[in-house]
């Protein structure tokens, strides 16, 4: 019967330590491009109905 | 399309500068922004920080404005897609309207008689002429001026209410139409034939026997038309006649005319040119209501023919009678060149508008006995099967008259060129005219069927 669990040393844990640092990373990522989508999203609202509100407006007589 | 002087509907001009205004005004702003960021990334972490910003907007704000922008566009579209047919659909009901009860408007003034589908309406506020005051791109039931005053654009909603004018540049007078539908009837003769006696006996028939009943209403549309009027029946109150006719290109005398049961008011046209407007096809060119025309009278001075003259030239008093001096066959023969040379009609067509051709001066020595009333009786009751009433008589006897006095050639023309005519004879003297209802009634009745309700007996 082999004892392969004893083998190795610390390697297990190293890798673990590593999927954690990549899950980390992956979840930033995820978290940017998450904050960048809602804010990119809301500016461009916000833009476009500022300049709704500034365009749309009907012509009073006699205003020429 | 002619440019107004009123405020374009939204969706037909602003609505799409003001899209297209948004869309770049946004976009603008995006990359301005964006731009801004940008210019403060750096190799920091706040510039990290602003530079994805700076992406943000690029990426994730192009999409988002894409997104709303369509979104923008598809509802402008809807929305402009909905106005587009309402007007389409209130604009036609407003042309079948008036094809269907046959109105448009006809100019009366002189030398114009132009023809229009609707005159220019006037602002109430300021005057400011409105050529096409229609559904369109102004508005669907109403549009407003440009002086900011509200003016409704269809039969439905006062239209007709406005002031109005003649469309034709050179003409331009006011109108008063009404938007009713227009029975134009041109009276034909020589000078001295009886016509604005006949004209004015007309009008006193239909003002003083018709008008007053429960079951028609009369009314001039304007001042000018009553006061021709009122001064020529004046005329023969006083024991004369209306002053002979000089305008060659008159003014129609317009009276507005409803019979209880029409839903639509007529509004007649009396056309009563200078019989020396006859005498020369050159001055009848210019009648543009033959274009129109629903119906004619053509009057007959019985001492115009020759043989006939010949025959009574002693019995009667030439001062008092006043013969026409014009031969009828002269008259008829350019009326007709006039139609078939600027109207239209083709030389071996025949013309669909009823024709009342009358005979005037009846009341003079025994010409009751030739084709009046005498006469009539006669021929009436001599075979009652085929000559009902007294003006089938009348009618057999004015073609007898013209057969027996050798204008057999003037009847043949008649029944060449005409579909529907019929021969009258009349006195006209005003209020003490005689049988000036057969021919009035007669031709209204073919003109407009539902003048068949009038007056019965």
């Amino acid at each position: 019967m082999s004892n392969n669990n004893r083998e190795g040393g610390d390697g297990g844990g190293a890798i673990f330590f590593l999927l954690l640092i990549i899950a980390a990373i992956i979840a930033v990522i995820l978290l940017t491009l998450s904050i960048g989508a809602i804010y990119g999203g809301a500016k461009a609202i916000y833009n476009y109905a500022i300049a709704f509100n500034n365009n749309v407006a009907l012509e009073k007589p006699g205003a020429g | 399309m002619e440019n107004q002087p009123a405020i374009k509907s939204y969706v037909f001009e602003k609505g799409y500068k003001d899209l297209w205004n948004t869309i770049q005004d946004s976009w603008k702003a995006n990359l301005k922004e964006a731009k801004q960021h940008f210019g403060q990334s750096e190799t920091t972490v706040t510039g990290a920080f602003h530079l994805g910003v700076g992406i943000s907007i690029i990426v994730f704000g192009s999409i988002f404005f894409g997104m709303i922008s369509l979104l923008h566009v598809s509802l402008m579209l809807i929305f402009a897609s909905i106005i587009y047919l309402a007007f389409s659909i209130i604009w036609g009901a407003d042309k079948l309207y008036r094809s269907i009860n046959k109105i448009f408007t006809a100019c009366p003034h002189p030398g114009c008689y132009h023809k229009f589908d609707i005159p220019i309406y006037h602002c109430p506020n300021c005057n400011s002429p409105h050529t096409r005051l229609h559904p369109g791109p102004y508005g669907i039931l109403s549009r407003t001026c440009k002086c900011g005053a509200n003016l409704p654009q269809t039969f439905f909603n006062g239209r007709k209410k406005l002031a109005a004018s003649c469309p034709n540049s050179t003409c331009g007078l006011p109108i008063d139409t009404k938007e009713s539908r227009p029975i134009v009837i041109p009276i034909i003769g020589a000078p001295s034939v009886g016509k604005t006696c006949f004209a004015t006996s007309l009008v006193y028939y239909m003002k003083e026997e018709l008008g007053p009943t429960e079951e028609t209403q009369f009314e001039f549309t304007s001042q000018v038309s009553s006061l021709t009027y009122e001064h020529n029946l004046a005329s023969f109150k006083n024991g004369g006649a209306p002053l002979k006719t000089v305008e060659a290109h008159p003014s129609a005398i317009n009276i507005f005319l409803q019979l209880k049961h029409q839903k639509i008011r007529r509004i007649l046209y009396l056309f009563d040119p200078a019989g020396e407007a006859y005498l020369d096809t050159s001055n009848t060119q210019t009648h543009r209501f033959y274009d129109y025309f629903h119906g004619a009278f053509f009057l007959i001075d019985p001492f115009s023919i020759p043989a006939f003259y010949h025959e009574y030239a002693e019995k009667i008093t030439i001062n008092d009678v006043k013969p026409s001096a014009e031969h009828l066959e002269d008259v008829y023969d350019r009326v007709i060149i006039n139609l078939e040379k600027n109207y239209g009609i083709k030389p071996d067509q025949k013309i669909k508008a009823p024709l009342a051709i009358v005979f005037t001066k009846v009341d003079v020595a025994d010409l009751e006995d030739k084709f009046g009333e005498t006469a009539g009786r006669i021929i009436q009751e001599s075979d009652p099967s085929k000559f009902k009433s007294l003006d089938d008589g009348i009618n057999e006897a004015c073609r007898n008259f013209l057969m027996d006095y050798e204008m057999a050639p003037i009847l043949n023309k008649f029944e060449s060129k005409f579909k529907n005519f019929r021969f009258f004879s009349v006195s006209s003297k005003g209020a003490n005219s005689v049988r000036i209802k057969a021919p009035t009634k007669w031709l209204l009745e073919q003109i407009d069927a539902s003048f068949k309700k009038i007056d019965q007996d």
